[in-house]
């Protein structure tokens, strides 16, 4: 592309064949599969190529979707049933307060999200190909992003949180994302020595738990400092312990915790400002922390993967009874401690913390996920009432973004073989979901009965009963072209199409015709009602019923309904022979069986129909037909 | 201790589940089959308890033998030897070692495109066993019976029925019986040479396809059949016909029954709606001795649900004392433990 | 990440014109200046000659799979002026041949299924044929419309059973009058709709200055709205767009570097291909303010480079 800045995503696929060098087209298979082939417009017989064989080929595309590796499966057809389960709820009670429900369901999210990264950690460690291995921990550095964002958003957007107030929730997070500090933290402990300050982690590990808020653990590694029972330790050690945490059940009002707080950390101030630590600069480097020192922040950040690491430290010591929603100024300030940064994660991270959910959505779907993260987030958000995203007039669009997002993720899994139930389920709860999923639900391979029985279940689960009715009639046919009458005539009754019972009842008669026996009577002779779905069938269905009458000898009734056949004109034309020349036997019986009445009828058809016949073969019709006529001139035929 | 549910995703949707029976102890293994992937198999599982977490336990995979096509069924032949039918047509006897259950499954016999339409493949929808006998059942509405000892096909059935069969129960040594498409049921005679059925009846009006057919453990007169639409049909042979009862039972096909082994009194299903339910059959039982009761209502039933719905189907159920398997469509297996019977 | 499923040499022994896959994407039919048409089926990872339709005299332009439920039918047309229709019932075979049309047969399609069995062609003689499967007698009525385009038809597309017409319920209006548009070389598109048994022309789009090579209605995804896609010698595609099947709107998609050979639709409507003369196919997808934005291209090359960007297509 020559204007590669102003479409900077598009992706360039380059043909390796030489058969595409000058031409090329297009043809769609299912979802979004395609081929390629070389396509000539003109029939340029001069060209070098036509004198012999052409090389030309074509190439099937595919896309390699990441969700469709066996460990990823588990969390589509997992996450599947709390996507439906979140629907459940609010479909059942759409205004009362379901926000413990969703937490719950969020949770669960976020539990099937971590027994997705364990089983790939657990493959990880198995796995000898390097590349696969690779893969693997790549696929890791994506779920273990996801947890994280899923977790903020959690906290910020549905969790209850009494008061409103943030911090408890916050330094969690941290702890629970960055557990490094606290595992060299608990090994400190464990081994118990004094003078643990030769370890070369030991200040970093003390730092670090005060900047996650361990508050407790920071004290109790300083206690194994050789030096703990000198004047500057103790006055930290003070410091750390008389430092007021707010909860809202301590009864302190915000106002009176505020003022206490204040009060402590000028307290604070004053024992750095006395110069009492200069002697201990990681001491004083605690202290300058606590006074929520920017440069203090600025100093460590370089021992911190990232920004968001010293988030909950920074709010701790600045603004400790922030709101959910007053966290936008600490994550400006503590970004601004990176030098480079603005990966994915961290802008997400800024987004979520500014409450801007619509560039978190749109961070998450450049992620490589195949759009499992940004659909089930989204949903989740939109049900719990905190998602509004306006567009640039100002209308919302936040179920827009949301149906598109399920759309597509649905129309993904329904092009998989075996996954298309759960693509299926998604694109049922979307408005434009139900033409979308007939589209592709119609044209799923289907190899047995078996299949298409589910595939016309499924359809008729969610309304869709075109698809029902198609995936029917192609069964009906496939079964015709096989010549198996008996399961085309089943296949058109459950289609309830009177097109595909005629196709097969009309097979049915001209194989007879040729000669062949009566195909299907097990069916015919206990189809009821379903006969009435076409004439022809019907047709069929009596003629057969004819048969088994005169097989059991129970001519009368045979004669009876032979005569209803004729006279009822149903019949196609090359079936007329058939049908009259069925009489001669029946006129020929020892007692007659067909009336005086019958009789007539059947001379009239006859000479309608006489073109229908071989003029011998007339003759003789004719002749049985007089004959009876004399012999139930007299005494006529009584019907029971 | 109450009903305890455990699921476990495995990345295939499990057509099949059994346990593998053991001698003395209490069975940890299982067999799986797998259907509507672009690879299927059946694989044989062991329960493997977490390390200090005694209560929960988790299914680890031992073995894997692929098919060209779904598993449709699996019964045993003898405690070690299943004999299960693929979609491609083939019905394969397969043996599990006895003494590691890791080692592959040994092919004892194959019957390679048993069930076709000529060049075309044609599915083997299901498969009974009896005494070491097989009787195999296609979309070519062949029924073929089939000698599990020297491999071959003793009778062969052609054209049974003009539509599919789809289910197929041995009644007695020498007595199948067999359901289609359309609910159409009919008892064969296998030593009859003739191709007529010894009895046909419906199971029901609607033309819908009989999914499953078992017959009571006591009372082998006692015919159950699952249909397509839910609903269940009890008949009692010695007056055939019609159906002493029909219950509107599933919101969705009847994927497999299974009386309990222990208890012929209870009778657990499995649906596509996604329940897996358990029936008190005394009531059901009792009343066909007595006369003809039609179309019931299941609350007079006394059914509970084992497990919450699923959003899927649950294909298939197997229990063993109070442990009961399911196998569903989300890819998952279930564990429910102290089950009461 | 798209990659190369698997690669099929054609075996043609001339330049292939059109590629087409069957309902269920699992069998692809080409057709080629070597007179055959070749079916192939494709699994996953294999691929096999299963026909090889010999019945045309010259090139054969195009192939169309008919709906399934009709059984495995194909329709090709060639520049010999004949139409044939393939069945298969075992083997292939000709079901009916067709041979109304005074030149060279451009294209056809089959009309939705819901119509019934429904073939339209068009050809270089101008005029547009519509061939209808008669059950009962297992015959074909013809109905011609002559003169639709002065110095020839290039290209025929069907409007979706379901579609956009605001009188009607949208997914019950089965009883929607049939309509279908047609490109042609006198730099037109019409449209083109069943009133009685006549065809009529209800609308004429002007906006290309040369040859209309292709047209694609778009799948209808249920909403009250159409789109069709054309393209020109004139190197321009154009979305045409309409609430009512009556008034349409054109959007310029882009103007490309050489002459656009064929415009074709995703299954499901979301997603443009557009293949011309700069030998590259690019893949289009309208946003959600109405823009339409190239997402994916696949383009000729010395070799091989695939990309590693994960695409979102």
């Amino acid at each position: 592309m020559e204007d590669i800045q102003a479409v900077k995503r598009v992706k360039t696929f380059i043909l390796p064949d030489k058969c595409f060098e000058n031409r090329v087209a297009c043809a769609w298979r299912r979802g979004n599969k395609f081929s390629i082939y070389p396509r000539s417009q003109i029939p340029n017989k001069t060209t070098s190529e036509s004198d012999n064989k052409t090389a030309d080929k074509i190439l099937v595309f595919n896309q390699e979707i990441l969700l469709f590796t066996p460990i990823l499966r588990k969390l589509v057809n997992e996450a599947n049933g709390t996507f439906l389960s979140l629907k459940k709820v609010t479909e059942t009670s759409k205004n009362t307060e379901n926000q413990v429900e969703y937490l719950k369901l969020s949770r669960q999210y976020r539990s099937i999200i971590r027994v997705c990264i364990e089983n790939l950690q657990e493959a990880g460690e198995k796995e000898e190909d390097a590349v696969a291995r690779n893969n693997l921990l790549s696929y890791l550095t994506i779920f273990y992003s996801i947890e994280c964002i899923w977790h903020l958003c959690e906290i910020l957007y549905i969790d209850i949180i009494p008061g409103d107030i943030v911090l408890p929730f916050l330094l969690e997070w941290v702890r629970f994302h960055f557990p490094h500090h606290e595992q060299s933290a608990v090994q400190l402990l464990e081994s118990c020595e004094r003078g643990s300050e030769d370890n070369p982690d030991y200040w970093d590990t003390v730092v670090g738990m005060v900047v996650q808020g361990r508050v407790d653990v920071a004290r109790a590694l300083l206690k194994l400092h050789s030096a703990v029972d000198t004047n500057e330790f103790k006055l930290v050690d003070n410091s750390l312990r008389s430092m007021p945490v707010y909860s809202v059940y301590s009864g302190i009002s915000t106002g009176e915790f505020t003022i206490s707080w204040k009060h402590w950390q000028a307290e604070c101030r004053s024992k750095l400002s006395s110069r009492l630590l200069a002697h201990q600069p990681q001491l004083e480097l605690i202290m300058r922390i606590m006074t929520g020192d920017y440069s203090a922040f600025e100093s460590i950040r370089g021992k911190y993967s990232s920004w968001f690491d010293v988030l909950g430290g920074w709010v701790m010591f600045t603004t400790p009874w922030a709101r959910r929603r007053e966290l936008g100024a600490a994550a400006a300030a503590c970004a601004g401690l990176a030098v480079g940064g603005g990966g994915h994660l961290d802008v997400m991270v800024r987004a979520a913390l500014e409450g801007d959910l619509y560039l978190v959505i749109h961070e998450i779907q450049q992620m490589a996920d195949n759009g499992w993260f940004a659909t089930h987030l989204t949903d989740v958000l939109l049900q719990c009432g905190k998602l509004h995203i306006l567009d640039k007039h100002q209308t919302d669009v936040t179920s827009r973004l949301r149906d598109s997002l399920v759309l597509e993720y649905g129309s993904l899994l329904l092009e998989h073989q075996s996954l298309w139930p759960v693509g299926l389920s998604y694109l049922a709860s979307v408005p434009d979901g139900a033409r979308r999923a007939e589209l592709m639900l119609e044209r799923i391979p289907i190899r047995t009965e078996g299949k298409a029985l589910r595939v016309v279940a499924e359809a008729k689960k969610y309304g869709l009963l075109g698809v029902a009715q198609s995936v029917c009639s192609c069964m009906s046919a496939r079964a015709l072209s096989r010549g198996a009458a008996g399961a085309a005539l089943a296949w058109g009754a459950r289609a309830r199409s009177a097109a595909q019972c005629a196709r097969a009842a009309h097979r049915a008669l001209r194989a007879y015709c040729a000669g062949g026996a009566l195909p299907a009577a097990d069916l015919l002779l206990t189809a009821g009602a379903t006969l009435l779905v076409d004439d022809t069938l019907l047709l069929l269905g009596k003629y057969c019923d004819f048969h088994r009458l005169y097989k059991s000898r129970e001519f009368k009734k045979a004669a009876k309904l032979l005569v209803s056949l004729i006279t009822s004109n149903i019949a196609p034309d090359y079936f007329w022979a058939t049908l009259l020349l069925d009489a001669l036997p029946l006129l020929e019986t020892e007692e007659p069986v067909l009336s005086a009445a019958d009789s007539y009828e059947l001379m009239l058809c006859l000479e309608l129909r006489a073109a229908c016949l071989a003029r011998p073969q007339a003759e003789l019709l004719r002749l049985a037909l007089a004959r009876n006529l004399a012999r139930t001139a007299l005494h006529d035929v009584q019907h029971d | 201790m109450p009903l305890n549910v455990q699921g476990t995703f495995v990345s295939q949707k499990i057509n099949k589940i059994r346990w593998i029976p053991e001698e003395y102890v209490e069975t940890k293994n299982f067999f799986t089959g797998s259907w509507d992937d672009d690879v299927n198999s059946i694989k044989v599982w062991s329960f493997e308890s977490l390390n200090e977490d005694q209560d929960v336990e988790i299914p680890r995979q031992l073995s894997e033998y692929k098919v060209e096509g779904d598993v449709t069924q699996i019964k045993f032949t003898d405690k070690k030897t299943i004999a299960a039918s693929v979609s491609n047509g083939d019905v394969k006897m397969l043996e599990v070692s006895v003494y590691d259950k890791q080692t592959p499954l040994r092919e004892v016999h194959t019957w390679k495109k048993l069930h076709n339409f000529g060049a075309e493949t044609c599915s083997c929808t299901s498969l009974d066993t009896l005494e070491g006998d097989i009787a195999s059942i296609g979309e070519d509405g062949n029924v073929n019976i089939l000698n599990g000892r020297r491999g071959d096909v003793s009778q062969a059935i052609k054209g049974a029925d003009s539509c599919s069969l789809h289910s197929v129960c041995f009644i007695k040594l020498n007595e199948v019986i067999t359901g289609n498409i359309r609910g159409h049921m009919k008892i064969w005679d296998i030593r009859s040479s003739t191709n007529k059925p010894a009895a046909a009846f419906l199971l029901a009006g609607d033309e819908l396809a009989a999914t499953c057919i078992v017959h009571h453990p006591t009372q082998p007169h006692i015919i159950l059949a699952g249909s397509e639409s839910g609903a269940l049909a009890v008949w009692d042979l010695r007056m055939n016909q019609f159906p002493t009862s029909l219950l509107n039972a599933h919101a969705a096909g009847i994927t497999e029954m299974q009386f309990h082994p222990e208890n012929p009194n209870k009778l657990i299903t499995s649906s596509v709606s996604g329940e897996v339910w358990d029936w008190s059959m005394e009531t059901l039982t009792k009343k066909a001795q007595e006369d003809c009761v039609p179309l019931e209502d299941k609350t007079a039933m006394n059914v509970n649900t084992l497990m919450p719905v699923l959003h899927k189907a649950v294909n298939t159920l197997h229990c063993d004392r109070g442990r009961i398997l399911c196998g569903a469509d989300n890819e998952a297996v279930y564990l429910l433990k102290n089950y009461k019977y | 990440m798209i990659s190369v499923l698997n690669t099929i040499d054609t075996g043609h022994e001339d330049m292939i014109h059109d590629a087409e896959l069957d309902y269920y994407g699992l069998r692809l039919a080409t057709c080629s200046s070597d007179n055959s048409v070749k079916i192939y089926d494709i699994k996953s990872g294999t691929q096999t000659l299963a026909a090889d339709l010999k019945g045309h005299f010259g090139p054969v332009w195009q192939v169309a799979w008919a709906h399934p439920k009709f059984g495995n039918l194909l329709a090709s047309c060639s520049y010999d002026r004949k139409v044939i229709i393939w069945k298969e019932l075992g083997e292939w075979s000709k079901l009916y041949e067709y041979t109304g049309h005074e030149s060279s047969v451009n294209a056809v399609a089959w009309a939705p299924a819901e119509y019934g069995l429904i073939l339209a062609c068009c050809s270089s003689d101008g005029s547009i044929s519509i061939l209808t499967y008669n059950q009962d007698g297992s015959t074909w009525d013809v109905k011609k419309v002559p003169g639709a385009h002065a110095i020839g038809v290039n290209s025929v597309s069907w409007c979706p059973a379901i579609s956009a017409d605001l009188s009607l319920d949208p997914l019950t209006n089965k009883d929607a009058p049939k309509r279908l548009v047609t490109g042609g070389c006198d730099n037109l598109i019409k449209i083109w709709k069943e009133q009685g048994d006549q065809w009529i022309e209800e609308k004429r789009l002007d906006m290309h200055m040369d040859w209309v090579r292709d047209v694609a209605w778009a799948p209808s995804l249920g909403l009250q709205r159409s789109m069709i896609a054309s393209c020109s010698q004139d190197k321009r595609v154009v979305i045409w767009s309409s609430d009512d099947n009556i008034s349409w709107t054109p959007t310029i998609l882009n103007t490309f570097d050489d002459v656009v050979w064929s415009v074709s639709w995703s299954l499901t409507g979301n997603i443009l291909a557009v293949s011309g003369g700069d030998n590259k196919v690019s893949l289009w997808r309208e946003n959600a303010d109405g823009q339409w934005l190239c997402i994916s291209e696949v383009a000729k090359g010395l070799g091989q480079t695939t990309n590693d960007e994960r695409s979102t297509l």
